[in-house]
């Protein structure tokens, strides 16, 4: 058996592979997008059709389409990324599916890279979807392979949900062969099942809560759910995907002698709960984010042993909020034993946040959106590296992909004297900013509309979109121009300009700047770490010209210091020449080199 | 040898730091160890802050215990403070004393009262301006391998286990200076 040291991503798209998968479909998101990357490593040699989508709700509905004709497919998303696919993952379950449809959806406790930590374990409680979760990279491999089965024998969507220590977490994993699976006939007409129109709908209902009865007996036997008993053990835990290892784990160093059942299906096995609760006094539970096992077994205690006693989120013994680890566990015994708890305190370093890359085109458009519209406007903001902008003061707010156009114009109509500027990344605008941008022409709205056209999805690692001219694959596809989009939106002003180029978009700038209606601006220039270009030219500062007034340091370029009341010019200069063409006293000139 | 062995490897986004990781975790497989390891990186990729741990014979949990760390591989002296807390007393601190500054550059201590810090814990401290050696040996670029050789000699891993894994992961171009690298740091150690 071949053993690799796989990223819990990776191993996903191995078990994906294993369980013959034949159709992928995904939108990038941190902790989730390196199983497709990985998916379209492995394509060829297993062929596979990978696809990045415009957004998860169309991944998904191509999912569906690919296994209500008869075949494999998975769809792979971000946690936020669900909410924008629920509409049909909702009714999916209603319908059910013919070949295995898998959804793996990424969540991010302790929000590291999102913004919020929602809970997709909800979302499968919600829609009557079953639900694993892994507690480590083996076994997320494991369970996407079995997913496959599971969905074909109960005809529904089935739901992994990973975390970002099991996404991003990585171990040796032991590959396993191909399953070979007989081939199911294509497309066959039946309304009955596929158009939910309402009277299909209650008998479907019907059919779905049938299926929840058959399941919760049948997950009973899954081996996801190991229940160990100890001899005269008074404690007993419960804990779900990652949190069984930091349980483990602190037992093994404490020596302790509890009781343990492992979760990683939902539904949950009721029947080991129960067994778990008849030989305890004391029940602590450990999962990440919500309480969402914690609730269920204050229900199942109540008609088992009412007198055993429940810890967890509920009543503080647990964090609500970010992920959990061994020291949380720790703290948690503690806490039960009367002990107090006291975290050592941690440094008080100034933080290293995340900036823009020196180079980056963004600088240019923030500055000359500043410059236009000055700091007193008001600047939506959206999702990806451009939300960094907020470190500059142009992006006051951030909710969720294209929320930014959409809010515009609702801002504008209670600010009337205010310049309402909402900004979005191409990849973004793509995803989710069309709508907001029809509705905003159809309703008369003032607004203007920066989109930040980097030529790729920088943030998640430059995976390609509609506007890039390229597929998943790397192959050339029709590229469907921005421009051609906002125009047939209804948007009468258009202007395309180059962020880099400051003193020329300054001045067509002004042009529109009091224009009424919506105006959008293409801000257009791939990101500097696509090009990889770094010119051999770089800039440095002649001292003798400066003085000191710090309008370059304030672009927020990450290779400009400020240095005995000087600018200076680092190595991490890329040669993008914002700096000189903004510098009042000309004090910037390029290298020789 | 005891064959367990907690790291923590801090730096800045960009230096290589997963790089590290995965020579080390490839190493294991090679040998035919359990290995857990993590990343925290995120939005880090934008020159922000970023940490790895890899756990040589791990078996549950990916991330390091707070205090229990045996070894703290710093790229950059501020980072490497900024982890110490996972170092256990008497654990080992290897630290490159060179540093990458943050945007406000009059908040970043200054070096020798970092190194006391990590002194306080440990007398186990390897300090040098790494930066200055990968760059004699030709690139900035070397500075995550250069010093995981370093590093090397403390971990339960053989050296050519190291070596069969920089093959196996680090693209051809640069094989021949990360192997350099590698040999420099390693020596290094017993200067």
């Amino acid at each position: 058996m071949k053993k690799l040291y796989l990223l819990g991503n990776e191993a996903i798209a191995y078990g994906l592979i294993e369980g013959s998968v034949l159709y992928a479909f995904g939108y990038p998101g941190t902790p989730s997008s390196e199983i497709i990357e990985k998916l379209i490593e492995l394509s060829k040699e297993n062929s596979i059709y990978v696809e990045w989508s415009i957004n998860e709700k169309v991944a998904y509905e191509n999912g569906f389409g690919v296994s209500i004709s008869g075949k494999r497919a998975c769809v792979i998303m971000k946690h936020v990324g669900l909410n924008v696919a629920s509409d049909i993952f909702m009714t999916s379950a209603y319908t059910g599916v013919k070949g295995g449809l898998v959804l793996i959806v990424a969540d991010d406790p302790s929000a590291y890279s999102s913004q919020n930590e929602q809970d997709s374990r909800r979302y499968s409680f919600f829609a009557k979807i079953p639900c694993f979760e892994p507690s480590s990279p083996q076994e997320a491999k494991e369970m996407a392979t079995f997913s496959f089965d599971f969905s074909e024998k109960f005809s529904l969507p089935v739901m992994i949900r990973s975390v970002t220590r099991v996404s991003h977490g990585k171990s040796e994993v032991v590959l396993g062969k191909i399953k070979k699976k007989e081939e199911k006939n294509g497309f066959v007409k039946n309304p009955f099942q596929f158009v939910m129109v309402p009277p299909y709908v209650i008998p479907a209902e019907k059919k779905l809560n049938e299926k929840q009865r058959i399941i919760k007996s049948y997950i009973e036997k899954l081996p996801f759910n190991p229940l160990e008993i100890k001899k005269d053990a008074k404690i007993g835990v419960i804990a779900s995907g990652i949190c069984y290892q930091y349980a483990k784990e602190y037992q093994n160093i404490e020596n302790l002698n509890f009781s343990i059942l492992k979760i990683g299906t939902y539904p949950i096995p009721e029947r080991k709960v129960k067994k778990l609760l008849e030989t305890s006094e004391k029940i602590l539970v450990f999962e990440e984010v919500e309480p969402v096992i914690e609730e269920i077994v204050y229900r199942i205690a109540k008609d088992t042993n009412p007198n055993c006693k429940i810890y967890g989120k509920l009543n503080g013994y647990v964090p609500m909020e970010c992920e959990l680890s061994v020291e949380k566990v720790e703290a948690s015994f503690k806490k039960l034993k009367g002990e107090k708890i006291t975290f050592s305190s941690i440094h008080s370093y100034s933080s290293r946040p995340p900036f823009l890359c020196p180079g980056c085109p963004h600088i240019g458009s923030f500055y000359l959106l500043k410059k236009t519209f000055g700091k007193e406007s008001i600047y939506p903001g959206d999702i990806g590296c451009y939300t960094l902008g907020i470190q500059l003061g142009v992006i006051d707010t951030t909710l969720c992909m294209g929320s930014g156009i959409g809010m515009a114009p609702g801002i504008a109509r209670v600010e009337k004297r205010k310049n309402v500027v909402a900004i979005i990344g191409d990849s973004t605008f793509f995803h989710a900013g069309i709508p907001g941008l029809i509705n905003a022409c159809y309703n008369r709205a003032n607004i203007v509309v920066a989109i930040l056209d980097n030529r790729t999805t920088a943030m998640t690692g430059f995976q390609p979109h509609p506007g890039t001219g390229v597929i998943a694959s790397g192959e050339k596809t029709k590229e469907i121009k921005l421009k051609d989009i906002v125009k047939s939106c209804g948007v009468d002003k258009v202007i395309t300009i180059n962020p880099y180029k400051i003193k020329k978009s300054l001045s067509i700038l002004q042009k529109i700047k009091n224009k009424k209606g919506v105006k959008v601006i293409i801000f257009k220039c791939p990101c500097v770490l696509l090009t990889n270009k770094t010119k051999k030219k770089k800039f440095y500062v002649d001292v003798s010209k400066c003085n000191g007034c710090k309008i370059c340091v304030g672009i927020g370029c990450s290779a400009i210091e400020f240095k005995n009341e000087k600018a200076k010019i680092n190595i991490l200069c890329t040669g993008c020449g914002i700096c000189a063409e903004i510098c009042p006293k000309k004090a910037m000139y390029k290298t020789n080199e | 040898m005891n064959k367990k062995c907690d790291i923590v490897i801090a730096g800045v986004g960009g230096q290589g730091i997963i790089l590290v990781a995965n020579i080390i975790g490839e190493a294991c497989i090679y040998e035919n160890l359990p290995v857990k390891g993590t990343e925290t990186h995120g939005m880090a990729q934008r020159g922000g802050s970023v940490e790895s741990h890899i756990r040589i014979g791990g078996l549950y949990s990916p991330k390091v215990i707070t205090g229990k760390a045996d070894i703290l591989l710093a790229l950059e002296p501020l980072e490497g403070a900024r982890n110490l807390h996972y170092l256990k007393k008497e654990g080992f601190a290897i630290v490159n004393t060179s540093p990458i500054p943050i945007l406000n550059s009059s908040l970043y201590p200054e070096i020798e009262k970092l190194l006391k810090e990590i002194k306080k814990i440990t007398p186990n401290l390897i300090a040098d301006d790494f930066t200055k050696m990968s760059l004699k040996i030709g690139s900035i670029k070397v500075l995550n391998v250069l010093m995981l050789g370093v590093c090397a000699n403390i971990m339960p891993l053989k050296y050519e286990s190291f070596k069969t894994a920089i093959k196996n992961i680090v693209k051809q171009e640069f094989l021949k200076i990360n192997l350099k690298a590698f040999e420099f740091g390693y020596n290094y150690y017993y200067k």
